[in-house]
Order: structure tokens, then sequence, then C-alpha cells
């Protein structure tokens, strides 16, 4: 071929309470199985919200007891997740040199950072810092090519991803291990959340606490995890005779430049994110055949989201998922896992439902995807990302037999 | 080395858990005699970690001392229990 190599995705991994596998995750999202649960963030119980904490998470086998010391939650996660892609992959294929990671994450080690605030110890740094997901994973998988960890808050993990695709269009590696991962479920942070208004604080069915583009939403849904994906060039992963579940094929990138924390009420940056990203595949909004929404379940998000893919694609045109009403919302987490979903959605030809949509929003002139999976044709899917700080991203991704 | 280390004045029983904890070991393991790279797997971080907690532990400076005797865990005992009675020797005037 000419021009920059195609990239597919060979692997996935994934860590958190919606599904400790992409095939638990996938269950969880076509069954409507919220991971959603009334959760103590302290010990005391005196910080009691709904949340979707990882249950049961053990990274034995994954992390000696050593290593486990050495490394936040959130960065256990993130290698038990990489580990797994890496293991769908069939391994990592290229020399050394020629492999690469790029982790998103927007909190970093805030459980070690937290617990260590006046009296740290050795390990602090090394802990908290928000790249030692990207060490941990290049120490692991003989990483000696580009190594680095954006933090862009919620879009983290689709940068992540949509950087590591760069990196194989431009020849800088011909594999990489991308993703996000979080581990916010800390007192201090439900609290934050909670007194900006932006999170779930009360709710009578915890298990259906995050409702985007609902008319009775009340906020995010907050969330912990690692979701991993290896990328590929096409060429030579064709040439292994990899399994490819299927192709990233476009990338947008762009800013608000307009509140700290609210999105541009009219959907702008989020407009030309997805029109670049489109543009970027060779494709157009027509040929789309679902979105994967960023779906926070906040109003500010839900509609300026709406009124953007509404510009992009026209009113109630193209089925629309939003999978943060049964994942909820892992900061960092959520681009790298909605990444995921995405790649199943493409492979499985199916869009999954809204869990808990029971009454949409009549301002979100959409075709939410409710109840039932729904069949969808082979073609492009956008998976879309708009954080705090106004950063935008969106990754197409396409089957690997078109 | 044992019959140093008998009577250090609490020290090897401090000693015995935090060299457990840092080296990420049993603390059956953790005997005068082990040595603390090749047996217990020390690394640079560990002893970095021990120097640290071993400050906060029995108020001794560990860190600039000469430590090019110390191998064993029953040396770092020993050095202990001496940089505590103060022997002058074993103090490094370019602590840091």
């Amino acid at each position: 071929m000419t021009g920059p190599h195609a990239v597919a995705v060979t692997g996935l991994g994934v860590r958190c309470g919606a599904g400790a596998t992409p095939e638990e995750l996938w269950e969880s999202l076509v069954r409507c199985r919220s991971a959603s649960t009334l959760h103590a963030f302290d010990d005391e119980g005196t910080v009691v919200h709904p949340a979707c904490p990882m249950p049961r998470f053990d990274p034995a086998g994954y992390l000696t007891v050593k290593e486990m010391r050495r490394a936040d939650r959130s960065v256990q996660l993130a290698l038990c997740a990489a580990a797994d892609a890496v293991e769908d992959a069939g391994g990592l294929h290229v020399p050394s040199r020629r492999r690469a990671v790029v982790t998103g994450t927007g909190y970093g080690g805030v459980i070690s950072q937290e617990s260590g605030i006046g009296h740290p110890d050795v390990l602090y740094a090394p802990r908290l810092m928000h790249n030692a997901g990207a060490y941990w994973i290049s120490d692991r998988f003989g990483v000696t090519g580009p190594s680095l960890t954006i933090s862009t808050a919620c879009a983290s993990g689709t940068h992540a991803v949509g950087e590591a695709m760069q990196m194989i269009r431009a020849g800088s590696a011909d594999v990489v291990v991308a993703g996000g991962h979080d581990s916010p479920l800390t007192a201090t942070t439900a609290l934050a959340f909670g007194r900006a208004g932006a999170m779930v604080t009360e709710c009578e069915d915890p298990a259906a606490a995050s409702r985007p583009f609902d008319a009775g939403r009340q906020g995010f849904v907050l969330a912990e995890g690692a979701a991993f994906l290896v990328l590929e060039r096409l060429d030579l992963a064709r040439a292994r005779g990899a399994r490819i579940h299927a192709t990233l094929t476009g990338y947008g990138r762009t800013s608000d430049a307009h509140h700290l924390t609210a999105p541009h009420p009219d959907g702008l940056g989020a407009v030309a994110c997805m029109e670049l990203a489109l543009a970027d595949a060779g494709t157009t909004a027509d040929a789309v055949t679902h979105v994967n929404a960023h779906g926070t379940g906040t109003e500010l998000n839900d509609l300026a989201e709406a009124r953007a893919i509404a510009t992009v694609f026209g009113s109630r045109k193209v089925p629309v998922t939003a999978p943060k009403a049964v994942t909820g919302h892992g900061l960092g987490l959520a681009g790298a896992l909605e990444a995921v979903i995405t790649v199943m959605s493409v492979r499985e030809g199916l869009a999954p439902p809204t869990a808990h949509l029971t009454r949409l929003d009549p301002r979100c002139e959409l075709d939410l995807v409710t109840g039932e999976p729904r069949k969808i044709p082979d073609g492009p899917v956008i998976s879309n990302s708009f954080a705090f700080g106004g950063h935008n991203a969106c990754v197409v991704l396409d089957s690997p037999h078109v | 080395m044992e019959a140093e280390c008998r009577d250090t004045g609490g020290v090897w029983e401090a000693l015995r858990p935090l060299c457990a904890q840092v080296m990420s070991v049993p603390q059956e393991a953790v005997v005068p005699q082990a040595r603390l790279v090749a047996d217990l797997g020390a690394d640079s971080l560990d002893i970095t970690e021990l120097e640290a907690a071993s400050e906060e532990l029995f108020g001794v400076t560990l860190r600039g001392t000469d430590k090019s005797a110390v191998a064993t865990v029953g040396d770092v005992a020993e050095l202990i229990v001496r940089l505590r009675a103060g022997t002058p020797d074993a103090h490094s005037t370019l602590a840091r």
C-alpha cells in the first residue's frame, strides 16, 4: 500500500466493574447489567454514593508481591489489562525497539497520593506519577521504542489510542500497547465531584444511577479500571496471520477553548472533532453505522454532545449508545474502554443498548439504542470522548473485511 | 554473627518485619545470615526504602555511612546497633 500504514487491533484486555475480560464486559453491555452499586468511599462509611468499583480485583499471577507494593491500584489494573491484551494478540511480534506504549490517565496514582500526604515513603513518587503505567508495561513487554502518557482528563484513553495509531502511521513503531486506566474511588475525589454537582450522590436505585441522555439523569457515576488494546501495523498483522478484531482508521482531536469544565453549549469542538476523525478515516457521516457516545449523564455533556451528533449526522439518523450507563465513568479509563467496546461492536456487528434509558431527554435528538442490542452493518463506527478542559478526541474503527 | 544479633536492644525484633515488608519476603526468610541482594532479592529501591525506614524506626542515619561491609541482614542490625551506640567510626561526615 502507499501512504501511511493502516492499523489493526489485534489484542484487547479490560479490568473494570462491568467485566474482568472483554467477553464479560460485552455480556454486561448487551444484558444491560450495570456495574453501579452503592459504594463506601471511606472505611468509616461516611462517604457513600453509587460507583462502579472493580470487585475482587487480585493482581496475583500478574504482579509479584514486591511489584504490588510499588504500584498504585490504578497501575496494577493497567498492567493486568495490558497483559491480557498482549496475550490476546498472541504476543508482540516485532523487535523491542519497534514496540511502543501509550497510556492515558486522568488522576494518576491518586490513592497512593492521598494516603501518603504528610508522610511520604520512598515509593511515593513512583507510585503516584502518571507515567507509572507506561513504565510497568514497557518493562514487562520489552518495549524500548517510544513510551509516553497522556493526561487529558476523560479523553485520556481515546487520545492514547489515537496517538498510538499516529505512531504506527508515522513509522515510529510497528506495535503499540495503548490504553487508559484510573482508580479514583477515594473519598476526596467523590466529595469533590459531588460538590461540583457533576456526580450522582443520591439515587433510589444505585444500579440505574448512570443515565446518559435520560431526562432523569443526575450526573455521572465514578468508575475504576483499565482497558488496553494492542495496535499493530495491518500488513504485519496479516502477514503473521493474527486474528484482527477491527481496523483503526481515523482519529480527530480538537479543543473547545471555551470553559474549564463545561463543553461549548453547541458542541462546536465536538462537531469539529468528529468531522476530523471521519475525514481522517477517509469516510463521511453518511457511512457511519454507529456512534459510541461519550454520554456521561451530566446535563452539560449530554445536551452539547446530542447537538454535536445531530449536527454531524442529522437528527436521529445514526444509532447511538452510551455505555457509561453500564460501565460508569472511569475518567482516563473511559475512552480506552469505549474503544474496546467499539471494537467489539464492529466485530459482533451489534450496537449494545444504553441501559435503563427509559425517558430520552426530548432535547436530545438522537436515535439511542435501548432495550436490546441492535444489528449494525459493516462500516465505520466512531467513539467519542469530550473532556473537562475542552479536550476532544474521537477514533474511528472499521471492519477488517472491508 | 547470630550471637552478635542476640542482644541488639530490640533492633533485630523491629528490623526483621521491616525487611520482610520492604523486600516482600516472608519473615521466616529474614535471618541474620540472609544476604540482602543475593538471598532476599533487594534492589536499589529496597535499600533506599530500608535506609529511610530505619531512620524513622531506629533514629539513625544509614545514608552516607560506610556500608562496604554490609551484606546480610545481620550486618544491617549490627550497623544500626553501632550507630545507636554512637561509635564514631561507624558514622561518616559525608552523610546525605
